[in-house]
């Protein structure tokens, strides 16, 4: 076992820039045979470069926005390299790694682009494991009245100061090196509310929200029935709540967004 | 316990989902990646319960990490064992390798040494998991790119102590044993001939990059014409048993993947007309 965890412990070495992962001879010292038409270091060289290429790709699969927004070179090695480091992948499903991503980037991403920065990867990662959430029992109209109702595991809700989402389907239109000589479209400074969930056809989707809308789900996400969830609108946002209510009720139904 | 031969089939993948449900083409099996579904939840289940109404499905796993340092991790094994009485998979697979230390997964498929005590190891666990999920238990010898200095053995000799002392099946990578080859420079027949071939329950075929120093597998391109000479050598040793094309990166069309999945039946019904004639 001694031999795996010399081996590990080499692989793990992050990558120096430029993506060289070489050994020197000396470092392998005679563990590992030399091939046909490579000696032994650099054939574990193949295991390390493997290891960190994978990271990368997946981490640019999970979180597209941030991998345009910083392009691949400074992805891989100020931040994938970084959080690997911080956070290597304990559970069985790689679909798993990038789970700490977004709080990672919040507690020690510096730069003056935080908040977005850390926007972005959030919304990123809800839409990247939203598809494999559970689907509960969906609320039946019979429901509606007196049960206590929450949001799926797929829905979440945004309170943004921005309008991030058209944005962001920009964004990420291009390949990941896309943006390096061009400026990024323009965000605009709009204070808004959005809804994040799975359509019927199991595609994530945005729903844009009123704030009145907003604060009603927020309440139901928490558990609620319709009734404590107008108790708690302001005074005045309780006419439009009130007006609206029935049919917002009968459009989340229908997509599948609230369940008891 | 028959094992069944289920025909030729290709993997289950997502850019395929589509595809799949509305054209329901003529696959025999189809295979899954066990981490892919075992959390049973949302779309990839919802689409998999879809598929095996029409389709035989058989799981065949990448983090197990039998031979890691660090001990079997029985939270993943209930996991998967549920999966497979879901899926009621006839045997379930993962690779003879390791990749778990200190808690955490390296997600690869890292080379063993070949060792008296990594056999005993490898076959200990295997014994016990294959106990534990009540259907056969194979393992696939995986592409290696290195070998430790400290191997007592030759791949298949390790292979074939592993299989035999767990009393396990084989799940056989004809592109594995080609590209691990060329890699360490050996005769890919000597390979198979080193094997106990009547323990193969299912033989995996795939493409693999030729990188000039190495070859690297990839599951990313057709299978190349030396590895399917190697399968029309292995195969009829076999006494036919389930083939499976692999297609991971670089996706074709459904038509295209079963296409060069299709390419196998040259072989498998050269095995079915000699075994008519016999009879």
């Amino acid at each position: 076992m001694r031999d795996l965890e010399w081996f590990g412990s080499m692989i793990r070495r992050p990558l120096s820039v430029g993506y060289v992962g070489e050994f020197t001879e000396e470092e392998v010292a005679g563990r590992i045979l030399p091939g046909p038409k490579l000696p032994g270091h650099n054939r574990l060289s193949i295991y390390r470069q493997q290891y960190w290429l994978r990271f990368f790709k997946l981490m640019e699969t999970c979180f597209p926005t941030i991998a345009r927004l910083f392009s691949s070179h400074p992805l891989h090695f100020h931040l994938v390299v970084p959080y690997v480091q911080a956070h290597p992948p304990h559970a069985w499903s790689i679909d798993l790694l990038g789970a700490q991503f977004p709080a990672w980037l919040e507690a020690t991403y510096e730069g003056s682009d935080k908040p977005l920065v850390v926007l972005a990867a959030q919304v990123d990662w809800a839409i990247y494991e939203g598809p494999t959430q559970p689907e509960l029992p969906a609320v039946t109209l019979a429901q509606a009245a007196t049960s206590v109702l929450r949001l799926q595991p797929h829905v979440t809700l945004w309170h943004m100061p921005w309008v991030f989402p058209p944005v962001r389907a920009q964004i990420i239109e291009r390949p990941v090196d896309g943006w390096i000589d061009e400026p990024f479209p323009k965000l605009d400074r709009t204070e808004c509310w959005w809804l994040l969930g799975r359509s019927p056809e199991g595609a994530m989707t945005w729903k844009r929200l009123s704030e009145t809308q907003y604060l009603l789900l927020h309440t139901l996400s928490q558990g609620a029935t319709l009734a404590q969830a107008l108790e708690n609108i302001p005074e005045s946002a309780l006419d439009e709540a009130q007006a609206g209510i029935t049919a917002w009720f009968m459009e989340w139904q229908h997509n599948g967004w609230l369940t008891v | 316990m028959t094992i069944p031969n289920l025909g030729i089939g290709i993997g289950l993948r997502s850019a395929h989902y589509r595809e799949i449900l509305t054209q329901k083409p003529p696959i025999d099996w189809f295979e899954i990646i066990s981490e892919n579904y075992m959390p049973q939840t949302g779309r990839p289940m919802a689409i998999l319960e879809r598929v095996m109404e029409d389709y035989p499905i058989v799981q065949h796993g990448v983090s197990l990490g039998i031979g890691s340092p660090d001990p079997l991790d029985w939270d993943y094994l209930k996991k998967l064992k549920s999966l497979a009485r879901r899926t009621k998979t006839p045997w379930l697979s993962d690779h003879l390798c390791w990749g778990r230390l200190d808690g955490s997964h390296f997600h690869d498929l890292l080379p063993l040494p070949y060792t008296r005590e990594m056999v005993k190891i490898v076959s200990e666990r295997a014994r016990v998991i294959q106990d534990f999920l009540e259907i056969p238990f194979a393992l696939e010898n995986v592409s290696s790119y290195a070998e430790f200095t400290s191997s007592e053995m030759s791949e298949w000799e390790f292979y074939r102590a592993v299989v035999e002392e767990a009393d396990i099946s084989m799940m056989l990578d004809v592109n594995n044993i080609y590209v691990s080859s060329q890699n360490h420079d050996f005769d890919p027949k000597a390979y198979v001939h080193g094997l106990p071939l009547d323990r193969v329950l299912q033989i995996h075929l795939a493409g693999h990059t030729n990188c000039g120093t190495h070859l690297l597998d990839t599951h990313d391109a057709p299978v190349c014409d030396a590895v399917w000479d190697l399968f029309g050598y292995v195969y009829p040793k076999t006494r036919g048993v389930s083939v499976l094309l692999e297609w991971d990166e670089q996706f074709v069309s459904l038509e295209d993947t079963w296409s060069e999945a299709l390419k196998a039946q040259k072989y498998t019904k050269q095995l079915q007309e000699a075994a008519a004639c016999a009879t």
